[in-house]
């Protein structure tokens, strides 16, 4: 009788413990996981104010010589302005919170978009140095944006496809690991990959 | 054949010019770029306008500056961007083949040349480690100042060769290649050599006592001889990592042999021009 106690007790201690150990593997897992998504949104967040820093001295430049340009100035003003107020709790990253986000950095692109348009009647202006070197710095300061967007989308998928897939999602439900959301691609935004047969 | 027959066939071809495009627009990202070339090298002239003896001299400069500060200027020429921008391009390339090492020092130098129907279009991109040396306005210097004008006298290496310069000296004293320095990383290096240096006086000790008895001591001086002579020509081939590179050094004439990529990120710090 004493024996099969002990037994009994034995196989309860080793399948609690092997539980234990699956638990504690899948929340670090989810833990390292987020902690990527998280750094990687701290890069993205970087671009961004890398633009939103360059756009008063871009604005500055241009007003010098294309005073007639002041609602296209005074849209980018305002888009900015609009763009950084927007901000994200990086350990909550939500869909609808990233898409509120983007669409906030997205009519920033189009404003400055619109700038970049209007000053191509200036030829003075696109002749100035230092516009020159401002819009060079736009450009790679675009490219860096492509590129950190893209990075964060790899990050998110592997963290949300982790914590979604049986049966981790039921780890995910009880200690309140949630989706994170997705940049998307702006519309028209993407090259058509070309085919010839 | 029958009309259903027809109908059949004409059924599986568009079936499989379906799968066949969406093949190839999934693998399309991926195929875009080239491979990283096997073995690695720094200047990759896919496009061919570049002479062997200008690829050389490249090549070598580019080793040379690898040696010294561990820095990766990476030189690829190609046909076409395969419907992509020339940025993203670069970025693909510096990203997917790792140039730079951990510090992230790689910079790509991407060349398409002008043809009848394309304008001609140059990429720089730099890794993140050398984004506070070659700034974008500087970027936008080197490829309008010191490219451009080459390329539309349709002298690309001297395009090329000046902005490797002028790379070469923004980021002089920004990094260091620790190959002279007592790293971990040497000391397996360094025990194979005293390894190596043992072995040669154990079987020299060994084939003396042996003197004139001789078969075996023979054999051994044989083995040891061969041992050596065939080291000789890759002399100089050990990497950084101290592993064995024997045959990278043909490339580029006994230089030393470029080590390979060090697995450098890129976060599309850069520009490009057209021409």
């Amino acid at each position: 009788m004493k024996k099969k106690g002990i037994i009994t007790i034995v196989i309860i201690a080793v399948v609690v413990l092997a539980i234990f150990g699956w638990i504690k593997n899948v929340y670090n897992g989810m833990i390292q996981r987020q902690e990527t998504v998280e750094a990687q949104w701290a890069q993205v967040e970087n671009v961004y104010q890398r633009r939103a820093d360059l756009i008063p001295n871009l604005v500055a430049t241009v007003k010098g010589y294309a005073a007639h340009e002041q609602s296209t100035l005074e849209a980018v003003i305002t888009a900015r302005a609009k763009a950084t107020s927007v901000t994200i709790d990086p350990s909550n990253i939500t869909p609808e919170q990233l898409a509120q986000f983007q669409e906030a950095q997205d009519q920033l692109s189009g404003a400055l978009n619109r700038l970049l348009v209007s000053v191509e009647r200036y030829p003075d202006l696109k002749a100035n140095e230092n516009f020159m070197a401002l819009q060079s710095q736009l450009e790679g300061t675009e490219n860096r944006i492509t590129v950190e967007r893209q990075k964060f989308n790899d990050r998110a998928k592997e963290y949300n496809q982790y914590i979604r897939m049986f049966p981790r999602n039921i780890i995910a439900g009880m200690f309140n690991f949630e989706r994170v959301g997705y940049f998307k691609a702006a519309a028209g935004s993407e090259v058509a990959p070309k085919v010839e047969f | 054949m029958t009309m259903r027959q027809h109908k059949t066939i004409r059924e599986a071809k568009s079936t499989l010019c379906l799968t066949a495009l969406v093949l190839l627009s999934v693998l399309g990202f991926a195929q875009g770029i080239p491979a990283r070339p096997n073995p690695p090298r720094l200047v990759n002239d896919f496009a061919n306008i570049l002479t062997d003896k200008q690829e050389h001299a490249l090549e070598t400069k580019l080793v040379a500056y690898n040696d010294s500060t561990s820095t990766q200027i990476c030189v690829v020429t190609v046909k076409s961007l395969n419907g992509t921008t020339s940025n993203d391009f670069a970025y693909q390339i510096g990203e997917t083949w790792g140039i730079g090492t951990k510090e992230n020092n790689g910079v790509v130098i991407l060349v398409k040349p002008k043809t009848a129907d394309e304008l001609g279009d140059v990429s720089i991109q730099v890794g993140y480690g050398m984004e506070p040396y070659i700034t974008d306005a500087v970027n936008y210097g080197i490829r309008t100042k010191e490219m451009i004008p080459a390329f539309k006298e349709n002298d690309y290496y001297r395009g090329i060769d000046n902005a490797v310069n002028a790379i070469i000296g923004l980021a002089s004293g920004a990094y260091k290649s620790d190959k002279y320095a007592n790293d971990d990383d040497d000391v397996p290096a360094v025990i194979g050599f005293i390894l190596f240096l043992v072995f040669i006086i154990v079987i020299f000790s060994a084939s003396g006592k042996n003197r004139g008895g001789g078969k075996r001591g023979g054999f051994w001086r044989g083995l040891l001889w061969g041992f050596l002579f065939s080291g000789n020509n890759n002399r100089g081939s050990w990497d950084d990592s101290g592993s064995w590179g024997g045959g990278i050094s043909r490339g580029s004439g006994g230089s030393g042999g470029f080590g390979g990529f060090g697995g450098g990120h890129f976060g599309g710090g850069g520009g490009s021009s057209k021409w």
